[in-house]
């Protein structure tokens, strides 16, 4: 084990830390035999391996991963195409035409209208605002608590990560889905308060990876020397744990954005989340259980938006996951 | 064995009192238990509740009370509709005990077949199939896939094929008037189990492929071959019975997920069950209701565990021993 | 210990049924092993051949690395689907590399036989250890099951487990390191094989078991004639137990000759190198062993010419070391004695001329 920190020191010395990396997924298939052991520089000048950079083993691992460079693209182009609808969606999601009442899908109503006449493709666009905003918003808050008590708790152990892992049990034991409905009886359903509500629940996934990579990593030497250099807690927290935990965390702030679309999609579904006159997908869905037999056009398009939102989300993170950390991959 | 079991049950005591207390003083600040005397102008009336039930007292005493009654088997009874919440939950158990009997054995039987195959299988056509449709499985909202089952397998599903009549039902676990365990009570079964299962299949699968995968992979699969035993074999006496282990530990992680599912399982298809008992609660403050659901689906997910850990040792000796 | 001469398995058997009577056991010619990986084909066995006759035994050397364990995998044809394999196996005359799984079958474990190197890992852990050996007697024939169970508890003897009736029902984790060796070994002789393949079988055992286990081999060697492979990267245990050895280097043969000559009269410099980092007992504990410098190198980037130059002393670079593969060639005349070195002969003139430490 080298006492380099593969984060802290020039890109040039990366590379037998990061063939190794390559190398096991290979062995793995094949044989502990024949592992690509790593050559000591001046020995063998000449037949080392080919010298690549952490940035770009991680860059060419990811755009290797079609569906998550098929993932990413469409979720640039969705996000742009939500949030810039003022500009180009041609209808208004409000404007009523109850003679008109539900039409299905053709002419200038793309998707078709809803019950009081209603552009059904402005609505699930404009919808799209509120659902895209709590994903970002919940990742990010839930990622930055998380990060934060996880690494308190895997660093100082003790009291604060006994604590940490009792409070995680109990959510274990209690369905989620519950004690956010309850949650948001009491508070209120404003998307700002769904937005917290649901970080307040979703942290503790991230604090327990988190937890997880402190442990392991702080039992590294790198970390020992940072300490026998005396370097406080907070710097070797921030300079040598956290960015050796960061393909962890980026994996699992990805996928907090597809649990917050879906948890606050359910939540409106069942009345407790995002209410009228406010919109989200899960609200439209809330709308279209009542006509499950005809106007099927109010029930697919919003699910479909969900489904294909929540697909790519889960292809980036698949990709992220091989890109930043190869020996975790499932498959 | 039985010494281990003992011990984990006196260890979850606490916890579930910790869990039960937090839950009570929750419920207790966010619902308003007299607020059924909403209408009542006399202030002495609403007093006079306040006093029945206790709640001039610090919330720790009314715990205490409330959990003294609790363990005798008087639940308190029902804001909304005055019945006994004791009566209201067996009922509510049974059904949902059902549904999770139902959705954990197809479950578990699909997500087996399917991680088995497309671990011996892997890069085969099916197994992208499979790996494909998982995906899907995954990122659809369950409650999303309920709805459009019933579209298509009760509604599209009579048009196309002009049946008389739908081929299956989507209200409740029985017609009207019926409670036998016959070919209606299938009916009813289909699209609740498959809306429970659909999200569980999706990772389990995936679970149980990388488990497999990674099994077929060990030194001793790699024994059973160079003695010569035919592949078939290899792969479900030495491999599938290895990875079934892991999948274990899944099982027991993901009962609390599965009863998310059925909150939602249970509103789609009106199943009076437990699912359908919170959710009505809920909407309506009925604090007695939500405390004595939270209490029962805290215990049913230790239970649970505690049977995958039991399970566990049966399936692995190295535990067994430990 | 009880050595019970009356255990059936270890009747040897008339093996009538020999295509070729006069033919080696196993004759391994130009055998080549490739995998894919991400850099590319990486060449793990690079054109191995040698033989192995009846009753005899044959260490292979190398560090970890060099193939050896890839060239016994590829003799059963245990290798992953992803490898290319090529050159022939030849056991009993009988090509064997590319069979099919159903025809490799018979073939496995009950006329080559392995025993692997890690017999934790290597055995199921949520098997009974018996049931392991028996299943390894049952694929192959058919025996009553009491009689099956004195077969396996018989066998348990044999490789000296003691109690042999009660760990018979034992799983492997309440087995210690050496006993799990042994029934390792137990398994692979249950139906007396033809060669038995023992890939590092002491490597992770403390000194007294190690040698009690390749005691264990050689009894039982004495026993059915089976011919050995023993893979290592200790040229200490081959010095005890084999009649021949193969020295390997990134996935190619250096050396090869009988087992008095590697240890006398070495003649590639991989191997001078070999023998010298063993401990000997005549040497004060004051003097340091030499070691080879440098690491084996990685096989996805093998140096030209003789893959060993960046760590020869001998080396002549640049020159031919670096630029021509060196051919495997007898030395001295001796066509049983063979290495791959340019310059073997001089070497051993500049050695015997100079001080030989």
């Amino acid at each position: 084990m080298s006492v380099v920190d593969p984060h802290n020191r020039g890109e040039e010395t990366l590379r037998t830390t990061t063939m190794g990396g390559s190398a096991a997924t290979a062995g793995a298939e094949v044989d502990h035999e024949i592992e690509v052991t790593s050559v000591l520089p001046g020995m063998t000048e000449g037949y080392e391996p080919p010298v690549r950079t952490q940035w770009q083993l991680f860059r060419r691992r990811f755009f290797r991963h079609k569906l998550a460079v098929f993932g990413l693209f469409t979720l640039v182009v969705l996000y742009a195409a939500v949030f810039t609808a003022d500009w180009w969606v041609p209808l208004d999601p409000r404007a009523q035409d109850v003679l008109k009442g539900t039409t299905s899908p053709g002419g200038e109503n793309w998707f078709g209208t809803d019950q009081l006449g209603r552009d059904f493709f402005a609505q699930v666009i404009y919808a799209g605002q509120i659902s895209l905003k709590i994903g970002v918003g919940v990742a990010l808050i839930s990622t930055v608590i998380g990060t934060i008590m996880g690494s308190l708790a895997g660093f100082f152990g003790r009291w604060i990560d006994l604590l940490l892992m009792r409070v995680t049990d109990l959510f274990l034991i209690v369905p989620g889905i519950a004690v956010l409905a309850i949650a948001l009886r009491k508070f209120g359903t404003s998307d700002t308060i769904i937005i917290f509500v649901l970080a307040g629940l979703g942290w503790m996934q991230i604090s327990r990876v988190v937890r997880g990579q402190v442990l392991a990593v702080k039992e590294k030497e790198f970390v020992d020397a940072a300490r026998a250099a005396g370097a406080s807690n907070f710097r070797i927290i921030t300079r040598h744990i956290l960015p050796n935990c960061i393909g962890p965390i980026v994996v699992n702030a990805t996928l907090a954005v597809a649990f917050a679309i879906v948890a606050e999609s359910t939540l409106s579904f069942l009345g407790f989340g995002v209410q009228k006159p406010e919109t989200s997908w899960g609200n439209l869905l809330f709308d279209a259980k009542g006509n499950v037999q005809f106007d099927t056009h109010l029930l697919y398009f919003p699910g479909l938006f969900i489904l294909l939102t929540v697909l790519c989300i889960n292809f980036v993170g698949d990709g992220l996951r091989d890109a930043l950390d190869p020996q975790s991959g499932r498959d | 064995m039985l010494a281990y079991v003992i011990r984990r049950i006196l260890i979850s005591i606490p916890v579930v009192i910790i869990a039960s207390f937090l839950l009570f003083a929750f419920v207790r600040e966010t619902f308003d238990p007299t607020a059924r005397l909403r209408n009542v102008r006399d202030p002495q009336v609403i007093q006079n509740e306040i006093e029945r039930l206790g709640l001039d007292e610090p919330v720790h005493v009314q715990y205490g009370k409330w959990l003294g009654e609790f363990v005798q088997g008087d639940w308190g009874e029902s804001a909304r509709t005055r019945e006994d919440v004791t009566d209201m939950t067996q009922r509510a158990f049974w059904n949902t005990l059902q549904l999770i009997f139902w959705g954990i054995l197809v479950s578990a039987t699909i997500a087996i077949a399917i991680g088995v195959y497309s671990a011996v299988k892997q890069y085969s056509i099916p197994d992208y199939l499979f790996t494909g449709l998982s995906y899907l499985a995954i990122a659809m909202p369950p409650f999303w896939f309920g709805l459009i089952a019933i579209n298509v397998f009760v509604f599209k599903t009579q048009d196309w094929f002009g049946l008389d009549g739908p081929p299956v039902d989507f209200v409740g676990l029985h017609s009207p008037r019926q409670s036998g365990y016959d070919m209606d009570y299938l009916r009813h079964l289909v699209l609740p189990v498959m809306t429970l299962s659909v999200q569980i299949v999706g990772s389990w699968s995936r679970f149980q492929r990388a488990a497999m995968l990674d099994v077929m992979s060990a030194d001793y699969i790699r024994t059973a071959r160079a003695k010569g035993v035919p592949r078939r074999k290899v792969i479900f006496k030495h491999g599938v019975r290895n990875a079934l282990i892991p999948l274990v530990t899944v099982m027991a992680v993901d009962i609390g997920l599965l009863f998310g599912g059925l909150i939602i399982t249970e509103t789609i298809f009106s199943v009076p069950g437990m699912g359908r008992m919170f959710i009505l609660a809920l909407l309506q403050g009925d604090v007695a209701v939500l405390e004595a659901w939270m209490v029962v689906v805290a215990f049913f997910v230790i239970a649970f565990n505690l049977l995958a850990d039991v399970l566990y040792g049966i399936l692995d000796p190295r535990i067994r021993v430990a | 210990m009880a050595t019970s001469d009356d255990v059936t398995v270890l009747e040897v058997e008339d093996r009538s049924d020999h295509p070729e009577p006069g033919a080696p056991v196993l004759d391994v010619r130009d055998l080549r092993v490739q995998f894919p990986t991400e850099d590319g084909l990486v060449t793990a066995v690079d054109g191995v051949s040698f033989v192995l006759d009846a009753n005899e035994t044959l260490g292979i050397v190398g560090e970890s690395g060099s193939g050896k364990s890839v060239t016994s995998l590829a003799i059963l044809g245990l290798l992953p689907k992803s490898a290319k394999v090529s050159g022939e196996v030849r056991f009993r005359g009988e090509q064997i590399l590319g069979l099919s799984e159903r025809k490799m079958q018979p073939i496995r474990g009950r006329r080559i036989a392995m025993v692997f190197q890690d017999a934790l890992a290597s055995l199921n852990p949520v098997q009974k250890v018996g049931d392991q050996i028996a299943e390894a007697i049952t694929v192959h024939e058919d025996v009553p099951k009491a009689e099956l169970r004195e077969r396996v508890v018989g066998l348990l003897d044999v490789v000296g487990i003691p109690n042999p009736s009660q760990r018979v029902d034992q799983y492997p984790h309440e087995y210690s390191g050496g006993m799990r060796q042994r029934a390792m070994i137990a398994m692979s002789i249950a139906n007396e094989p033809d060669v038995l393949i023992a890939d590092e079988p002491t490597t992770a055992l403390d000194v007294t078991i190690q040698a009690q286990v390749l005691e264990v081999l050689e009894r039982i060697q004495d026993r059915t004639e089976s011919s050995i492979m023993l893979i290592t990267h200790d040229l200490g245990v081959v010095a005890g137990v084999a009649d021949r050895v193969l020295v390997m280097y990134a996935g190619r043969q250096a050396e090869q000759s009988d087992v008095e000559s590697i240890f006398y009269e070495p003649r590639h410099p991989y191997s001078q190198g070999l023998l010298r980092s063993l401990p000997r007992i005549d040497a004060r504990s004051s003097d340091r062993l030499d070691r080879i410098i440098g690491q084996p190198p990685s096989l996805v980037a093998v140096p030209p010419g003789c893959a060993f130059h960046p760590r020869c002393p001998h080396a002549r670079v640049p020159g031919r070391c670096n630029e021509e593969r060196p051919e495997l060639r007898p030395i001295d005349g001796d066509a049983a004695h063979v290495a791959a070195c340019h310059f073997a002969e001089e070497i051993r003139a500049e050695l015997e001329g100079g001080d030989d430490r």
